[in-house]
């Protein structure tokens, strides 16, 4: 009987202090926040797809080809992209007369709008046929500067090309420059409309 | 029997000690166990950094952030940002303007720039101090009308 209570009274005291020492924190717990962690990110992440497979999006560019209702445009960057058009779809051709999908042709310049699926096909809400543009004639040289002159600069870009750099009351240098802050060795970035290898600045950076 | 009550109480707390040493143990084992998911810098990440300034004529990193490319949007100004080589310059052409900002210490930039009806071509150059250079293009279409 002594025995047994002996027995009783050990096992029960090891157990209260077992289960105080299970509230101390392991790293079980620590475990238990990088779940969570990880299960918000995962969240975060399918909200963002799930945001984006339904996006609204712009395609520009021409049209490479056409199957029905689907069109393939070649956009600005050369890269291709779908876009359906459907019988909801508003279609503008070129000064604002209302198309239908026949009037689309290969080689048109579209603007299609409408909503992306998660494999980036477009379903065309409205679509815009609109002239071709023009390339941009404007660009930017980083240069160094060799001769200075009141109307314009000459200077030599990193693979030794001569630019001349005309310079006119439009002019606009950035920060605190001015125009008599640029001499011979002076390294600049000019950006204006380039025609070969004059351009015409619009606007003067000069480096440190 | 209050001598075997205080003896099984002895007994049992120092079992319970015994438990949770084990217990603490364990833990300290655990904690000091490396992560599998973080792999331990090497000398070899650190050699893949480029140790010099570039020379000229080399290409510089460009990434624009904003606006996203082939982005709609129904406003008629947008915040351009990204992110470059750290104090390049940065020219950022819209259709109808232009604009030289600085990228900061760790390269990134941001310009607010109009943007005209229909679709806008945005266009970044990025250059060092060396002259290397990089461009990179986006679309964003304006329209006012519902999508």
């Amino acid at each position: 009987m002594k025995i047994r209570h002996l027995l009783s009274f050990v096992v029960i005291g090891a157990f209260i202090v077992a289960q105080v020492a299970a509230q101390t924190p392991s790293p079980s717990v620590t475990s238990a926040g990088t779940i969570r962690d990880a299960v918000k990110d995962q969240v975060a992440k399918e909200l963002s797809n799930i945001k984006q497979g339904v996006a609204k999006k712009a395609y520009v560019g021409s049209i490479a080809s056409k199957a029905d209702l689907t069109l393939t445009i070649t956009n600005l960057n050369n890269q291709t992209r779908t876009a359906t058009v459907t019988t909801d779809t508003v279609i503008k051709l070129t000064g604002g007369k209302d198309g239908t999908p026949a009037d689309l042709k290969v080689d048109d310049f579209v603007i299609a709008m409408g909503d992306v699926d998660s494999n980036g096909g477009l379903t065309a809400r409205r679509l815009l046929v609109i002239t071709k543009p023009a390339a941009d004639t404007r660009d930017s040289t980083w240069v160094t500067v060799t001769k200075v002159t009141t109307t314009a600069l000459t200077a030599e870009n990193t693979k030794k090309e001569s630019w001349n750099i005309k310079l006119s009351s439009s002019t606009k240098y950035t920060g605190t420059t001015k125009a008599a802050d640029i001499k011979v060795g002076s390294k600049i970035v000019a950006v204006g409309s380039v025609s070969q290898t004059t351009l015409t600045a619009g606007l003067i950076q000069l480096l440190p | 029997m209050k001598k075997e009550v205080i003896l099984a109480i002895a007994i049992g707390f120092a079992l319970g000690l015994v438990i949770t040493f084990g217990i603490w143990t364990a833990n300290k084992s655990l904690k000091n166990l490396p992560k599998a998911s973080q792999p331990t810098p090497t000398s070899e990440a650190v050699a893949a950094t480029p140790a010099s300034t570039p020379s000229s004529n080399q290409t510089i990193s460009l990434t624009i952030s904003s606006p996203a490319d082939e982005s709609l949007t129904n406003s008629n100004k947008t915040t351009v940002s990204g992110t470059t080589v750290a104090n390049a310059i940065v020219v950022i052409f819209s259709e109808d303007s232009q604009q030289i900002v600085s990228a900061d210490d760790k390269g990134n930039f941001t310009a607010d720039m109009g943007l005209v009806g229909g679709y806008n071509t945005i266009r970044v150059a990025a250059f060092d101090f060396s002259g290397n250079t990089t461009e990179q293009s986006i679309t964003i279409t304006y329209t006012t009308a519902k999508i």
